[in-house]
């Protein structure tokens, strides 16, 4: 049987909203992609990313909206942030 | 209740410092309990991995507060192990089982701000500067588990149909009993151990939890027989049925 997720109960929005996760382990480091993390609101997003991606001992590491994102190169086609 | 053997050869501050980091700590053994069991219950996978590292975390401070409170001859085994139901000195906000996902947002939301508020308060103290920064840790530790509540109250909230305000408003009041309402004399305050009174914590707890939502209603009675000691009025201890799921079971395995 597949599973039907209901979105609202289950991720807490009606639809996708997704953001990017960048960290860095130390100061020398540069910020780099990790991931992302669907979340209906700023706060939930921040809680998952920080508990999902705790594989490191992150010394920063922030989260952007994706859809702040503004594509150049893949304008028009279906945009993916890629992980390093 | 089973206190601490050496309290008789401590002084009035000592007891009273003990005695709110029992409460603090108990409430992260508790709050601990109910991620353990609610667990099942998380909704994605993220939420899953969410409840189990706060679950992990809350496990975490209450240990490493129980450990402080050797400073007081407080022992591990008494500490841990071998305390029952009546001993317990969490707040009643928790006693209750969550009613709902609504309702077990609600209270985690309102149990994490308040031990926040209150143990936020011994981080810049002088006095004591091991507590200073045990407590500055687990603040910074706690901020995504309110975040985690913050974001479910906003998601739950865009639903009309949500019970996510009369939740938080039904608990809210349980929540406040923490804290005494009427002005007593505040010596942890005084000594220097906290920057703030019970008092002024109260009012930064509701402002924080008015940050999120809204709580205004009718007046919360001022609780009756308030014990600063166990930080609740009524019988101390909680309900068997709460202590029989969280309790310690197995002491051998916790040994090397």
């Amino acid at each position: 049987m597949k599973k039907v997720i209901d979105r609202r109960l289950e991720l807490g929005g009606d639809k996708p909203e997704f953001y990017e996760i960048f960290a860095r382990r130390s100061s020398a480091e540069a910020l780099t992609h990790i991931g992302s993390i669907e979340a209906p609101n700023a706060e939930l997003a921040e809680a998952r990313a920080w508990f999902v991606y705790d594989h490191e001992p992150w010394k920063e590491m922030c989260i952007v909206p994706t859809s702040a994102i503004i594509p150049i190169t893949e304008r028009g086609s279906d945009v993916k942030v890629k992980v390093v | 209740m089973t206190d601490a053997t050496s309290a008789g050869r401590l002084s009035q501050t000592d007891q009273l410092l003990r005695d709110e980091l029992y409460c603090i700590a108990d409430s992260k053994l508790v709050l601990a309990g109910w991620y353990m069991i609610v667990l099942p219950n998380g909704r994605a996978i993220s939420d899953w991995s969410a409840m189990c590292a706060m679950m992990q975390g809350q496990y975490g401070h209450a240990r490493a507060l129980y450990q402080y409170l050797g400073h007081f001859g407080v022992t591990r085994e008494e500490a841990e192990w071998t305390r029952g139901a009546a001993d317990i000195r969490s707040p009643k906000l928790l006693d209750q089982p969550p009613r709902s996902w609504s309702d077990f947002v609600a209270t985690i939301f309102l149990a994490e701000q308040a031990i926040s508020t209150q143990l936020g308060a011994y981080r810049s103290n002088q006095a004591d500067r091991t507590l200073a920064r045990l407590a500055e840790k687990v603040h910074k530790e706690s901020r995504f588990h309110v975040s985690y509540s913050t974001g479910w109250i906003k998601a739950l909230n865009k639903d009309p149909s949500s019970t996510i305000k009369a939740d938080i408003r039904r608990r809210f009041a349980e929540t406040l009993e923490w804290w005494d309402e009427n002005d007593q004399p505040d010596g942890l305050f005084r000594a220097g151990y906290r920057e703030a009174s019970d008092a002024t914590l109260r009012k930064r707890f509701i402002e924080a939890v008015e940050a999120t939502i809204d709580v205004s209603g009718p007046d919360v009675p001022a609780p009756v027989s308030w014990q600063r000691s166990i930080r609740r009025s009524g019988k101390p201890g909680i309900p068997d049925s709460l202590f029989e799921l969280i309790r310690f079971k197995n002491h051998e395995l916790a040994l090397p």
